[in-house]
């Protein structure tokens, strides 16, 4: 064997230089080689930069730990070899030692295996970025929802992957056989037209511009229109990447919003915002005349007030409802207030806005017709122009007239209407005892004529004895139909129901004279009475009456927790609470008037 | 330094290491600081180690199970040999641990660690004797020169068992094991060590270009059995163990040196299966032994370890057992030992699977090759 020869071979062994693992590996493999063909006895490899910076063997407990400055304390040694190697990503410092020292041709082979050694971790260290950036992106893939495709220029499919959805999103797209029903085939053939045909457009725009493209893109899917978001990237090689997103729920959400905003959520029709925006579009349209008919729900507050805000919104849907039967499809019906509604009618005429009226009037009485509970009564207005460009102010306010001269006109009516309806309501609820009011009716009768009351307040007293529990609509049936005594918080509410008495009769007309007596017809004459707590002749003189008349009878004729009392036991009563409850002087008076009663009755 | 060696060839395992022991301590009064005890299949190695301690005392214990023994009267194929070694200023510990195949550095380093927990020495030579049929002994042992470093001289063999590849033996004084490597730290002896074969490369290079552990798959790109057997004028696969047994490979060093790699078998697909590990990408020769070459070997091999041993008290042998069935009855190792060494130095040794030896500081793995171990006092 010649030197040549060995040097050849050692050579070759050097040049085919690898390793395939870890850092330690490699360290392991260039101490095999070292230690074998040159006959080192020491090595020390320094990474900068790498986890683990410096490597050393055969130092035993002589342990350097600081491996680079012990190199460059012992460079100069005729044992050593040291060598500082550099690429693009990496660099090292080697150190061999070897007793005697390394021959010439040995340190010529050295230099060759040391740039081998820094070319194999400078390969091995970009390949390891590389893997560690494809699981990086392969485990960005998978959390997110989004598909990706890669593209070649004409748009054949040379690549995809899906997230974490296993269908493709794909029309028609096949999942047996893996990715191979996909693969080589066009954009064009994969989606549907329209899709395939914006995408394909993308990907020629991304390869002319060089620069990212969005688009997007519907088509049915699952049962439902699906909405998708395509960026489109160029790739060397003329490859484009698409990135797919599902945005399908954004578009649902961005037209709910849009919806919301220019709807009115509690009845669907447009809301006040839309309803100004057409204003100002039909002023300056090029329509030949325009109408505007306005209406307001009568007695919402009383609704709202007694019957709870529940009712009320029932009462508007109910409006909108007839009013949405009432108009075309291209009329423009808005609530633009709390009881308020306006239709925009493009191309009409006085007659035909009027029939319009007419026809929410009928829609009216035939939702009364099937809703008993609380009627609705709408006030109708209209106006109309002919000349364009139209004064949309001039017009609204002059149907806001019309439709208030109408609300003028059937204000009491429709007060009158509601308030029986809450009566009856009150009656149907079971909270007045069979024959009660004409009972009381006549007893209020008999003591304010002993009194020598005038008619009319005979007439407000008998108004009284009808409604003077009328506030007890706004109680709830727990409380009314209570079997037994009240608790503290029951009898609070409870309590409530003169107030609510007080507020409705006020609002109406036929009622106002008598609401102060409905709100004090629970005082009593020590004033340990409620609301107030007022006493004596602070009272009011009907309120006083109606509570002995109404004590005697229900003590007379019972209630659902206590059974009926005998006239004897009532008067006892009434006579114990006498200068209490009530008032003494009234009291003797209604005693009086029994007995004459007892005594035409026996008669 | 006083030495004493016996061996016996008597079958019961008692007796034969009895009477080896006994005969190492005749004449001696002094209590060994080590015992060196080698046996051949076939023998309780239990009993054996028994035996030997019984007579030996505290002495430290190591030995290994081989395929023959070594001794002044020649290698025989089966016997118990002993070599005992005291005197003042000489120290021995030794240390056992399980080979691990998975991480045969990391069982080289346990183990380098072992021997240095036992005794803090900064110089020494050790012994060493992994199972034959273990991992990867040439890594083993560079991670137990990690630990211990070049100031240390590192021989001994792999342990075998006559050649049958079942099971073989490591034992110190704490015990008999399988499957580990147990190693010996002398101090306070001068010695000087030798490592050679004598074979020579014939033809042109062979490029491994596929191979793992004792696996070459590929020659210069073609399977390795198809090249093996082109170069030697065509071979049949059932005559494989006689060719290689002839024909190992070598793979050069820088110096030009060879450390030679015994093949073993030929595997299905044309794989060829070594002794032992062979290093991936490297060039290999086809090897040839010429027994003039390998008689020379054995002479530089002693001529090296004398270089260094000063006056020689001991010579151990640890001859690699492929290459006595090669040159029995052409090349006497023992004789040629005796010729260097003089006939009273007391010889010991046995048959390898396989050689620990340094070409320079590093302990490297050799098949085919002969160590010498010359223990002495210095002029």
């Amino acid at each position: 064997m010649t030197d040549r020869t060995a040097e050849l071979s050692v050579l070759y062994e050097i040049a085919a230089f690898d390793f395939s693992g870890s850092l330690d590996d490699l360290f392991a493999e260039l101490v095999e080689k070292s230690s074998r063909i040159f006959g080192a006895r020491r090595a020390i490899l320094v990474l900068p930069g790498v986890g683990r910076e410096s490597f050393t063997w055969g130092f035993s407990r002589v342990f350097p730990t600081g491996a680079a400055d012990y190199v460059r304390q012992n460079e100069s040694s005729p044992e050593a070899f040291v060598r500082e190697a550099s690429r693009k990503r990496c660099s090292l410092l080697l150190y061999l030692e070897k007793k005697g020292g390394f021959a010439a041709a040995e340190v010529r082979l050295l230099n060759i295996l040391t740039g081998r050694l820094v070319e194999t971790i400078e390969r091995k260290h970009g390949e390891s970025l590389l893997l560690q950036k494809s699981l990086e992106l392969e485990a960005v893939f998978k959390a997110l929802p989004d598909l990706y495709f890669r593209f070649d220029a004409e748009g054949t499919l040379l690549d995809y992957q899906a997230g974490t959805q296993s269908s493709l999103f794909v029309p028609g797209a096949s999942t047996e056989g893996g990715s191979g029903s996909l693969l080589g085939k066009n954009v064009q053939e994969v989606l549907p037209p329209a899709a395939g045909r914006r995408s394909r457009a993308a990907i020629k725009n991304v390869l002319w511009t060089k620069s990212v493209v969005s688009v997007e893109y519907s088509f049915p899917s699952n049962g439902r229109q699906q909405f998708f978001e395509g960026r489109y990237l160029p790739l060397p090689g003329d490859q484009v990447i698409a990135v797919i997103r599902d945005i399908t729920e954004r578009k649902q959400a961005e037209e709910h919003l849009r919806h919301l905003s220019i709807h009115d959520s509690l009845t669907g029709l447009y809301n006040r915002s839309y309803f100004n925006e057409e204003l100002h579009r039909i002023a300056h349209s090029r329509y030949k005349s325009v109408g505007l008919i306005l209406c307001d729900v009568d007695g919402l507050k009383l609704v709202n007030d007694t019957l709870g805000h529940a009712a009320g919104d029932r009462l508007l849907r109910a409006a909108a409802e007839v009013l949405r039967s009432s108009f075309r499809g291209n009329d423009v019906l808005s609530r633009i207030g709390g009881d308020e509604f306006a239709a925009l009618l493009p191309n009409v005429t006085e007659t035909i806005a009027q029939k319009a009226c007419r026809k929410i009037a009928s829609a009216i009485d035939v939702h009364n017709g099937s809703h008993s509970e609380v009627p609705l009564s709408l006030s109708a207005g209209f106006a109309v122009s002919s000349a364009p460009p139209f004064d949309m102010n001039d017009l609204f306010r002059r149907a806001d007239n019309d439709m208030y001269r109408e609300k003028l006109h059937r204000g009491q009516s429709a007060r009158s209407a509601i308030m029986q309806t809450l009566k009856q309501a009150l009656e149907a609820r079971g909270c007045v005892a069979e024959g009660h009011y004409d009972r009381l009716q006549h007893l209020v009768s008999m003591l304010a004529k002993s009194l020598g009351l005038p008619e009319r307040t005979r007439t407000d007293l008998r108004l009284l004895v009808q409604f003077h529990d009328i506030g007890k609509v706004g109680l709830s049936d727990r409380i009314l139909h209570k079997g037994g005594a009240l608790d503290a918080e029951e009898f609070a509410e409870m309590r409530q129901h003169a107030e609510i008495g007080h507020r409705i009769a006020l609002s109406a007309p036929d009622l106002a004279p008598i609401a102060d007596w409905i709100l004090k017809h629970h005082e009593w004459w020590n004033g340990q009475g409620y609301p107030l707590g007022l006493s004596g002749e602070e009272i009011p003189l009907a309120s006083r009456i109606l509570a002995i008349a109404d004590a005697y009878d229900t003590m007379t004729n019972g209630r659902p927790h206590r059974e009926a009392m005998s006239s004897k036991e009532a008067v006892k009563e009434l006579k114990r609470c006498a200068g209490t409850q009530f008032d003494p002087a009234l009291v003797k008076k209604f005693l009086s008037v029994l007995r004459k009663i007892d005594v035409r009755d026996q008669a | 330094m006083k030495v004493g060696t016996g061996y016996s060839r008597v079958l019961p395992s008692r007796e034969a290491a009895g009477r080896a022991a006994a005969q190492a301590l005749e004449g001696s009064d002094l209590r060994p600081a080590v015992t060196f005890v080698f046996t051949t299949e076939g023998y309780d190695q239990e009993q054996v180690l028994d035996s030997v301690r019984s007579e030996v005392g505290g002495s430290r214990v190591i030995g290994a199970s081989g395929a023959g023994i070594v001794t002044s009267e020649g290698i025989f194929e089966d016997g118990v040999c002993v070599m005992v070694i005291a005197g003042p200023g000489i120290e021995a510990v030794t240390a056992i641990e399980d080979f691990r195949p998975e991480a045969p550095g990391e069982t080289g380093k346990r183990l380098g660690h072992k021997l240095l927990a036992a005794k803090a020495a900064t110089s020494g030579t050790v012994f060493v004797f992994p199972d034959g049929l273990a991992g990867n002994i040439a890594l083993m042992l560079r991670g137990l020169y990690d630990v211990l470093g070049p100031d240390f001289k590192y021989a001994g063999g792999g342990t075998g068992d006559n050649l049958r590849f079942l099971k073989t033996y490591q034992f110190t004084e704490s015990g008999v094991a399988s499957g580990a490597v147990a190693a010996a730290l002398l101090t306070g002896v001068t010695v000087g060590t030798g490592v050679g074969h004598g074979w020579e490369p014939v033809g042109s290079p062979l490029v491994i270009t596929r191979a793992e552990d004792k696996f070459i798959h590929e020659f210069d790109e073609r399977p390795a059995f198809s090249v093996y057997s082109e170069r030697l004028g065509g071979i049949e696969p059932a005559r494989f163990p006689e060719y290689g047994l002839r024909h190992p490979l070598g793979i050069v060093d820088a110096a030009g040196r060879f450390i030679i790699r015994d093949p073993l078998r030929v595997l299905p697909g044309g794989t060829l299966e070594l002794v032992t590990e062979v290093p991936p990408r490297a060039v290999a020769y086809l090897m040839d032994g010429r027994m003039e070459r390998l008689a020379e070997a054995a002479r530089e091999v002693f001529r090296a370890a004398l270089s260094t041993a000063g006056e020689p008290g001991f010579v151990l042998f640890f001859n690699c057992i492929s290459r006595i069935l090669l040159t029995r009855g052409a090349v006497d190792d023992v004789r040629i030992g005796r010729e260097a060494t003089g006939p009273a130095v007391p010889v010991a040794g046995m048959l390898t699977f396989g050689e620990v030896g340094a070409y320079a500081d590093v302990p490297l793995f050799h098949n085919k090759a002969l160590v010498a171990v010359i223990g002495g006092q210095p002029r």
